[in-house]
Order: structure tokens, then C-alpha cells, then sequence
């Protein structure tokens, strides 16, 4: 069983809140979900960095050119609480 | 059911109009609402699209999709249409641009039809965890879809739309094929662009289509793929996605890996992918026997690099940019955590405190790093196989679709149920799902073919070659 301390730092990295009903619930689930993700220990297989077949296959890079984003009210118009064109955040420094 | 190739003759031949057709399929879906398929149904943009494509098909300035009536999965951002990837978090964000894939679509004058229901943000095996519309299986509607992709697989098995882009990162185009008896192909990592894709496992993911068949999934992949300056793992390529269809498979080698065919398997779904075996021996193919003995370790190397992913990927969803945010927040940490954990479901929550469990201090070897060596171990026995034949014959999932909220407290139970598709994208192959008729209740059956990277024309040739003799079942809705 995942302990209450780990389950509180996972939250904690995570940011996320859970209510003390979701802390059982919780607990009880990543426990049997951390059951079978240690089925991958049994492995005998190790990471080779160099071996490039694992990476994922980028292409060239392209031209580091600064374009315009028109469509501003697009963005402006999904923001929770915006004024003129800024997004509106609670007091972050008294 | 229609497919895109006929109704393409169909337009062109001027028997209806794609006005005419597009009318026709929002009547449909408003008439099979029950079936939950879509979370928006973009009615005037429709018809609009659909006037616009008549006129192009009238000067007869068509592309292969000209007036096609399409959906489109609902984390697959189209400019000012609501993409909400089935999620309270983004209930109602319209994107300020569309993705690669949308901007293909277009320029060939799709009609979008709307947006389909899903697992949220793509995390789940029957789109169950879908906080917005569940969609329903059109053979039953008592069982799942499947997926993440189900509305999409829904919409096109119950004849909604003529097809569907879905996205995959662990099955979730082909099983959701597989339980809805449509054909689903997920392409090779990197051949369609992933921009405008909201992210999930971003080494995992890829867009493909999900039609009534594999000549349709070709059409529409000619349609979408290509190398694209917004992703940079889109590959540069000028692969034909029909190019293999009329070939004959004689010759062909068809490895059949027995970790496959195991426990586990139904054995209504085992004996029906044997047959299919059979079907193409018959057709002159060879079967080889193979092995993948990664299987038994594919599901925790998948969870874990998948969940890894998601948890820095989902790290956006903040209340402060878009999508969500919780009432009267009383400091800038309880805005982002308040907001997070309201704003995301249950499974989403699993998700993402795997993967920072996976990737935080102390842990990181035994699971992120492990899962890294597993995935180099997969792609090389992969590798190995596809040395020593062309294609690989699996079943798509274990079972056929079951009854809605089934495994949906077994989290455990939902993950393994994904067994059979994600070495797939762990080892970056493309794989395409097929319908293999149906099981005593009458619920389709799936099989699945897979390639070696880039050589999904081969796995379309090969999967029309099965469909031209075996019609896929029909759901009577």
C-alpha cells in the first residue's frame, strides 16, 4: 500500500488536491496500479543512452524565425479572466 | 455502410450534392443522439463547408475528399470550434488555430460534421471517463465503444459520418475499430503531424483515420500525412498509401507471434483471428511463427512512458491561459491546484500521479528508466520480426466490447485489457484493425496487421485484400 506521506508529495508534485474520501480511494488504487507497473523489475533489460533506435526520430530543425500569431481575440477570448489582453492571476506578492 | 470512395463517384457523378449528403448525415445523428456519439455538432458550419465544396465540384476543382461529410475526434483542435478533449478542464476552449491535419482537410473541402466524444484527454480503453457525452456501442448499446477514439468509432459503424480521424497512443484508434466492426489504422510515428494534437504521450501519439474500409483509411492518410515545420517528428516521405491496394499477397510472409494467442484471449476472438490466418494461407501468404517475448512486460513499460508523458504534458491546465479555473481562488498554488483537481477527472488524476510517481526521485530507474530499456528491447524484437517476415498477425483486443462501466473501478483490469496494441506504438509501427465477423452475441471481432515503419501502404494492401472477401458486419440501429 502506498503510504500517506508518498501519496501527499505525489499530490503535492501533481498539483492536485484530494478530498479525504479521494485519499482512500486513492491509496488503494496506485497501490495495485504500482503492483503492476513492478512487473517491469523483472526485466532483465537495461537502457543503453547511445543506442538511438529508443529515440524518438526528429527531423531537421526549422529556420528559428519569429511569426506572427494573428489571431489574438482568439486567444484573449479563452482566457478565464483577461483584461485588455492580459491574463488576470490572483496576488502572487503582497 | 457507404464508403468514401463510392460516395466520392457518387458526388462527382452529380447524384446528390454534398449539400444533399450532408443534410442526410445531420439528420442521422440527430435522429441516434441516444448513441452519445458527438460533443458538438457544428450544423451551419456544415452546410456552409458543404455549399462551398458543391461549387468546387461543379468547376470540377475536386481532391479525393471534396465534399466528404467527416468527424473529427474532440482533442484534434479546429479554429473556433470547441475542442474539449471530453473534459471539464476544457469544456469551452474553441481553439485560436487549427491542427496540421484540420488544415489538409480543408484544403481539400471536408465538410466537418462535429466533434466526437472520448476517452478525457484520450485516457481510457471505453470512453467511459468521458465527462461530456458517453458514447454507445451502435451493435449494442448496453456495451462500450471502446476506446479513447469511441464516439468517432461510433459515429462511423452507426453510419453518421461517411468517416473519422481518431488518435492513437495505445490502441485508441483500432481497438475502438475492433468493437464497433470499422477499420482503424494507426500510421507509423511520424508520418501524420501531431500539431494542434492535444498531448498525451507525446512519443506515442499519432492521428489516423477510422472508415468503413482500409481503401478509405488510405484515401484520407494520403489526405493528412506529410512532413509538417510544426512537428518535428513528422518524417519527409512520398509514400502512396494505395499503392499497395490490387497487389496480390502471394508470397507474402505473416508472422503469428504466440504471445498473442495465449491466456487471456477470448477464445471466440483467438479462433476467429486464426481463421483470418487460414484466409490469407489460402490467398498464398506464408505463416511464420514468431515471438515477442517483451509482451509480458509491454503493458507497465507502455503506463509508465505514456503516464510520464501526460504528467508534464497536462502540467498546462493551470486556470490561468484557457480552459478551466476554479471560483475565487485564494492564492496563485490553491489557482493551479483547485483547478486541477476539479477541473480533471479520476482516471486523468491516476494518470498523471503515475507518471510523476514514475518520474520523481528515487523512482526514476526502477520505472521511467526501466520502461525505457523494456521499449528498446520491443523495437528491437520488432526489428527481428519484420527481418524475417512482412506482416504481423494479431488479435486487435482480447475480448469484444463489454457492458458499460464493466472494468471502469478496475484500473488495473482496464490496463491490461490494452495488451494487444501497445507495442505498436511503443516500437513506432503502424497497425491497422480489421473486422473479422462477430461472436455468438453478435459483437464484432478485430484483427490486427502490422508493418516495419513506413510501410503501412502495404498493411491497407493486404487488410482490402481480406475486406473485399469479407464484408464488415453492420450494426442495425
Amino acid at each position: 500500500m502506498i503510504s500517506r506521506e508518498n501519496l501527499e508529495l505525489l499530490c503535492e508534485l501533481s498539483k492536485l488536491h484530494l478530498s479525504e474520501e479521494e485519499f482512500a480511494e486513492y491509496s488503494k488504487e496506485m497501490s495495485d496500479i504500482i503492483s503492476l507497473m513492478d512487473t517491469i523489475g523483472e526485466s532483465n533489460f537495461e537502457y543503453n543512452p547511445i543506442d538511438m533506435t529508443n529515440a524518438v526520430p526528429f527531423s531537421s530543425l526549422r529556420a528559428d524565425e519569429i511569426e506572427t500569431f494573428e489571431n489574438m481575440e482568439g486567444i484573449v477570448n479563452n482566457g478565464p479572466q483577461t483584461v485588455e489582453n492580459q491574463f488576470v492571476v490572483p496576488k502572487i506578492v503582497d | 455502410m457507404i464508403t468514401v470512395s463510392t460516395l466520392r463517384k457518387k458526388l462527382d457523378q452529380k447524384e446528390f450534392s454534398s449539400v444533399e449528403l450532408t443534410k442526410e448525415y445531420l439528420k442521422k445523428i440527430r435522429e441516434n443522439e441516444n448513441l452519445g456519439a458527438f460533443n458538438t455538432v457544428c450544423e451551419e458550419e456544415a452546410l456552409s463547408a458543404a455549399s462551398l465544396a458543391d461549387e468546387k465540384i461543379v468547376s470540377g476543382n475536386i481532391s479525393p475528399l471534396t465534399g466528404i461529410p467527416m468527424a473529427i475526434k474532440d482533442n484534434i483542435c479546429t479554429k473556433g470550434i470547441k475542442t474539449t478533449c471530453s473534459s471539464k478542464m476544457l469544456e469551452s476552449y474553441a481553439p485560436p488555430y487549427n491542427a496540421t491535419v484540420m488544415e489538409k482537410l480543408n484544403a481539400q473541402n471536408i465538410v466537418i460534421l462535429g466533434k466526437t466524444s472520448m476517452d478525457e484527454f484520450a485516457m481510457g480503453g471505453s470512453s467511459q471517463t468521458s465527462a461530456l457525452s458517453k458514447p454507445k456501442n451502435p451493435f449494442n448499446t448496453e456495451c462500450v465503444p471502446g476506446g479513447s477514439s469511441g464516439g468517432s468509432a461510433t459515429a462511423v459503424s452507426a453510419g453518421l459520418c461517411s468517416a473519422a480521424l481518431g488518435s492513437d497512443t495505445g490502441g485508441s484508434i483500432r481497438q475502438p475499430a475492433s468493437f464497433c466492426g470499422i477499420t482503424g489504422i494507426k500510421p507509423t510515428y511520424g508520418t501524420v503531424s501531431r500539431f494542434g494534437l492535444v498531448a498525451f504521450g507525446s512519443s506515442l501519439d499519432q492521428i489516423g483515420p477510422m472508415a468503413n474500409s482500409a481503401e478509405d483509411c488510405g484515401i484520407i492518410l494520403n489526405a493528412i500525412a506529410g512532413q509538417d515545420k510544426h512537428d518535428r517528428t513528422t518524417r519527409k516521405h512520398d509514400i502512396d498509401f494505395l499503392s499497395c491496394m490490387g497487389n496480390s499477397i502471394k508470397g507474402m510472409k505473416i508472422g503469428l507471434p504466440k504471445e498473442f494467442f495465449g491466456d487471456g484471449i477470448d477464445e471466440e476472438v483467438k479462433a476467429a483471428v486464426l481463421s483470418v490466418a487460414k484466409f490469407y494461407e489460402n490467398m498464398g501468404a506464408e505463416l511464420v511463427e514468431v515471438s515477442m517475448p517483451t509482451l509480458k512486460y509491454a503493458v507497465s513499460a507502455y503506463y509508465l512512458l505514456a503516464c510520464a508523458e501526460a504528467s508534464s504534458n497536462l502540467s498546462r491546465y493551470d486556470g490561468v491561459k484557457y480552459g478551466y479555473r476554479t471560483a475565487s481562488p485564494e492564492s496563485y498554488d490553491k489557482l493551479i491546484k483547485k483547478t486541477r483537481s476539479e477541473g480533471f477527472g479520476t482516471e486523468v488524476k491516476r494518470r498523471i500521479l503515475l507518471g510523476t510517481y514514475a518520474l520523481s526521485s528515487g523512482y526514476y530507474d526502477a520505472y521511467y528508466k526501466k520502461a525505457l530499456a523494456v521499449r528498446q528491447q520491443c523495437r528491437a524484437e520488432h526489428d527481428e520480426i519484420f527481418s524475417k517476415c512482412d506482416l504481423m498477425l494479431t488479435p486487435t483486443a482480447p475480448t469484444v466490447a463489454y457492458k458499460a462501466g464493466a472494468n471502469i473501478d478496475d484500473p488495473v483490469k482496464m490496463y491490461l485489457a490494452d495488451i494487444c496494441t501497445v507495442t505498436a506504438n511503443i516500437a513506432g509501427i503502424p497497425a491497422i484493425s480489421v473486422p473479422c465477423g462477430c461472436d455468438k452475441a453478435g459483437m464484432p471481432i478485430g484483427f490486427s496487421l502490422s508493418a516495419k515503419r513506413f510501410d503501412d501502404a502495404k498493411l491497407i494492401g493486404a487488410a482490402d485484400i481480406f475486406e473485399k472477401e469479407n464484408p464488415h458486419p453492420v450494426a442495425s440501429i
